[in-house]
């Protein structure tokens, strides 16, 4: 499971409860965890207004990540509005009735603190680190603004020039931005995943206050929120701050998303982009799965095999061995609802992305026929394993960890599940899963060429 | 809604005293020297099962020899090609099946190599590490390739409009120093290049009594030094000698009051760099101008930021920095916008630039700097990786094992008067190179509507 992504699970919670639900857990040690020696004791805690706050106390540094998990991000959005989770991420820094103005820069990055946020197609993440001390502070500012954000139309107006330089910059200014943007607007026809997260410009000018309240009264609410609190902090002495700070917000149910299924795709796709570059690039993609389906085990194996490192079987055979390609990657994207699997290259002057296509299907087809090799198994399982444990080296990487498996799972423990099952996957499955996803009718080509023009979008 | 910087500094101060700063004390590393002259510097920590193992050479890519520049960055490509007799493929293969990575950078003062992977494997990478470093293969048919990757992702150079700034700024910048080559002069003088080049290069530089092996993580150090002696302690040779060139790229120098505009047609985003030498890393004053550089434009609520995004909505971001190497230090801005908004950008930029020489400078928005500066070392340096790569920077500068406790007392004992002080001196207004990459029609319209006169335009291709 490549934690990009977002819950589809609905969360359990025990709404119209008179006292909170405690369930103070440790992370079970799976057998490939405690052999890393890596221990997580993980506090699970809900507020009767439906807040899920999920705690890990690490005393070894005096750092504290605050992170706020909104599930909502660009698979929300209604047709035409695109680009508003976004935009809400920028606009919930703007001001709120008790604090004012820049109050998290004024309060908490001035004294110290890293203070940023995200959006993904799935989920919106506001994030906090810093010293313990400016912990209530966090509590204090986080809890004001999801209670009273202020909108109004002059804030509105600039931050969405704000929005339409940031859309300049990652995407119209860079050739692998419009890739990106084009090979989801391939593969999904039907699916909101289609839109970019950053919105298009004419939808963003489209965006009145009366939509952006609308969005904040049906999303930014504590039933559709989890905290999670990774560092030095005591539960007992902070809990209580929280519980005050959060438990006046009326909460209410999560409702389940209604979003658009995508069709099976039946024949391949193709589009070709132009752009000032100096050789052709490529973007290759096959529908995948979701990251709560099993077969994406097998389908991230197979993507380290193919793309992780410099052995990996596409780096070897078009940058080492048939010199097509200067750079490879890909990767297999699995967020809450199907994802998708691809591989990108910038190819070598005088050569082609067809070349690219070409022998790309061949090495897929030596998968679908033979498989992997043992030690190309164990080398990828190795990796992942180095990957997660790295990804739990700051507080702030642990904290992302655990708000994004419960995101996705509704399960904050769920990410100690995710090194067994990679062990577990075996050859046979990687066949299948390759024979299942990686077919010809399934193909998305974003081809990018040289020729001095921009094409339109 | 109206808006008015001063006020909102004073109202920030509200919130903070100066008193509450903590003292953070970082352990510091057990530094020893083999025998042989190289230094091994540890920085353990349990917490993890996790090992890095960093080999830092101190010579870089100003040390190549005249008209042989980009020597130091193919020895640092080729060491991972090709050693003890093992080619690139079997090198990869044992390395990526212990799940590790390799990392290898050669930077204007050093070079550094070294792997990241499981405590379980540090003896493994350790002597894959001394092989790289003392048995390198560098042999002619990896050479020829890593050397035909350079000027293949050199033609790449005008895809991207932040990228031709950033070469063109620094050219700009660092032109008539040491520095001024970069990693690579010219296509022309890697092409000439050849592998002998890069053998006399490690050779040379490539010494016991010029390199440092840091090691962080989780290891034994009593059984990790036996393993560490194994493999370095019979490695010999002498201090090496350390060339260094100056150069100009005249196609990229800028006179003062002039801007250089690289024409990328077609693009709607102007990428803008401007900036100024300052007094070096050693310089008194380096600490109050880490104070100036955060309220002008390190963090959100600097001057910039809340000018040009919050104010105008003219950029995405816009950022200050101060880049030190060991010979020359300069303070820079960079932001993008649009290519119809860059006079303004610009025109507002450097306002904000004159108000601060002019001493226009707040007592409570230092005192918010430095309480920026100081809460936030501690997230810096939270993990012993980040620890170990402030110390290295230390290091490379020649300062004192002790380096890495003295920001919190310096960065505290910075007054508005000694910022003031700071700018005076090094704020040189009337020699700021500003450099914008984009589409020069638009952005040239936009700069004379603000009256920007001078503007000198050469076209990305004549990078190449």
């Amino acid at each position: 499971m490549k934690l990009l992504f977002l819950a589809v699970v609905p969360i359990l919670m025990a709404l119209g409860c008179s006292t909170p639900k405690i369930n103070p857990k440790s992370v079970p040690v799976s057998s490939e965890f405690s052999k890393l020696g890596l221990h997580f004791p993980v506090i699970i805690r809900q507020l009767p207004n439906g807040l899920k706050v999920v705690i890990v106390e690490d005393h070894t540094v005096p750092i504290v990540a605050f992170q706020t998990w909104v599930k909502v991000g660009s698979v929300d959005e209604k047709f035409g509005l695109s680009g508003m989770a976004h935009l809400f991420e920028h606009l919930m820094f703007k001001e709120s009735e008790k604090y004012g103005a820049r109050a998290f820069f004024n309060r908490l990055e001035a004294k110290g603190a890293a203070v940023n946020a995200f959006t993904t197609r799935d989920y919106t993440v506001f994030h906090e680190t810093m010293v313990p001390s400016l912990l209530p502070v966090a509590i204090a500012l986080e809890s004001d603004r999801l209670a009273n954000l202020k909108l109004d139309p002059e804030l509105l107006f600039t931050e969405r020039h704000v929005v339409f330089e940031e859309r300049k910059l990652r995407t119209e200014n860079s050739p692998d931005g419009r890739i990106q943007e084009a090979i989801w607007s391939l593969v999904f026809k039907s699916h909101p995943y289609r839109s970019p997260v950053i919105g298009f410009e004419e939808d963003l000018k489209r965006m009145e206050v009366l939509d952006l309240e609308n969005f904040f009264n049906e999303f930014y609410q504590p039933g559709n929120v989890t905290i999670v609190i990774v560092g030095d902090v005591k539960v007992d002495s902070f809990y209580a701050i929280l519980e005050k700070a959060y438990g006046g917000i009326p909460g209410k149910p999560r409702r389940p998303r209604k979003v658009a299924l995508e069709p099976e795709q039946t024949e391949s796709r193709f589009i070709e982009l132009r752009d000032q570059v100096a050789s052709e690039k490529v973007t290759v993609a096959f529908p995948s799965t979701s990251a709560a389906e099993e077969d994406t085990y097998a389908l991230d194996v197979l993507s380290n095999v193919l793309f992780s490192g410099t052995t990996a079987r596409v780096y070897q055979k078009l940058v080492e061995q048939k010199s097509i390609a200067s750079n490879i990657g890909g990767v297999n994207y699995t967020p809450a609802f199907p994802g998708i699997f691809m591989a990108s290259a910038t190819l070598k002057s005088g050569h082609t992305s067809k070349e690219f296509e070409s022998e790309f299907e061949a090495i897929l087809k030596e998968v679908k026929e033979h498989g992997v090799t043992e030690k190309e198994m164990r080398t990828a399982v190795r990796q992942l394993t180095v990957q997660t444990v790295d990804s739990v080296r700051t507080s702030h990487g642990l904290a992302n960890l655990i708000g994004t498996v419960d995101a996705i799972f509704g399960d904050p423990m769920r990410f100690h599940e995710d090194l067994e099952k990679y062990t577990r996957v075996t050859n046979a499955d990687v066949i299948r899963v390759a024979q299942k996803y990686l077919t010809p009718e399934k193909k998305n080509v974003v081809r990018m060429v040289p020729n001095g023009l921009r094409s339109p979008r | 809604m109206r808006w008015s910087y001063r006020s909102f500094i004073i109202s920030l101060s509200l919130f903070f005293s100066i008193s509450t700063f903590a003292t953070y004390t970082l352990p510091l590393p057990l530094v020893e020297a083999l025998p042989n002259g190289m230094k091994v510097a540890w920085f353990l920590d349990d917490r993890l099962p996790l090992v890095d193992l960093g080999f830092l050479v101190q010579s870089g890519t100003r040390n190549d020899s005249k008209g042989k520049s980009g020597s130091a960055e193919l020895v640092v490509r080729l060491l991972e090609r090709g050693y003890n007799g093992f080619t690139a493929q079997e090198i990869g293969e044992k390395i990526e099946s212990l799940g590790a990575t390799a990392f290898t950078s050669a930077e204007e003062d050093y070079i550094t190599l070294g792997y990241h992977g499981l405590s379980q494997d540090a003896g493994e990478l350790l002597k894959y590490l001394s092989w790289a470093v003392r048995k390198p293969s560098l042999s002619e048919i990896e050479f020829n390739k890593e050397k035909a990757k350079i000027i293949e992702s050199w033609k790449h150079l005008p895809d991207s409009a932040e990228s031709l700034a950033g070469f063109a700024f620094g050219r700009s910048i660092l032109g008539g120093s040491v520095y001024g080559r970069g990693s690579l002069q010219s296509i022309q003088e890697i092409k000439r290049l050849s592998v002998k080049d890069i053998r006399d290069f490690h050779e040379n530089h490539f010494s016991p009594k010029n390199s440092l092996l840091v090691v962080v993580g989780r290891v034994d150090r009593d059984e990790f030094r036996k393993k560490i002696l194994e493999a370095f302690g019979g490695w010999s040779g002498g201090i090496p000698s350390k060339p260094s060139v100056v150069y100009r790229d005249h196609r990229l120098s800028v006179k003062a009051g002039e801007i250089l505009v690289v024409d990328r047609p077609g693009i709607p985003q102007a990428q803008v760099r401007l900036g100024f030498k300052v007094p070096g890393v050693r310089s008194e004053n380096r600490y109050s101008l880490a104070v100036v550089n955060a309220f002008l434009g390190e963090y959100f609520n600097s001057r910039l930021n809340l000018t040009v995004r919050d104010k105008l909505g003219l950029a995405y971001g816009i950022h200050s920095s101060i880049t030190y190497y060991k010979d020359l230090a300069f303070f820079s801005v960079s932001s993008a916008t649009s290519a119809q908004t860059t006079g303004q950008l610009l025109s507002e930029t450097i306002r904000q630039l004159r108000l601060v020489k002019a001493g226009d400078i707040l007592k409570e928005e230092v005192d918010v700097s430095k309480e920026y500066l100081l809460g936030g070392y501690p997230l810096g340096v939270s993990t012993m990786g980040a620890v170990a790569n402030r110390w290295m920077g230390g290091y490379v500068f020649g300062f004192g094992v002790n380096y890495l406790n003295e920001f919190m007392p310096k960065i505290a004992e910075v007054s508005r008067e000694s910022v003031i002080q700071a700018v005076d001196e090094a704020f040189q207004l009337d020699q700021l190179f500003i450099v914008i990459a984009g589409d020069a029609k638009i952005i040239e319209k936009s700069l004379r509507e603000k009256g920007f006169k001078r503007v000198r335009k050469i076209p990305a291709s004549s990078l190449l």
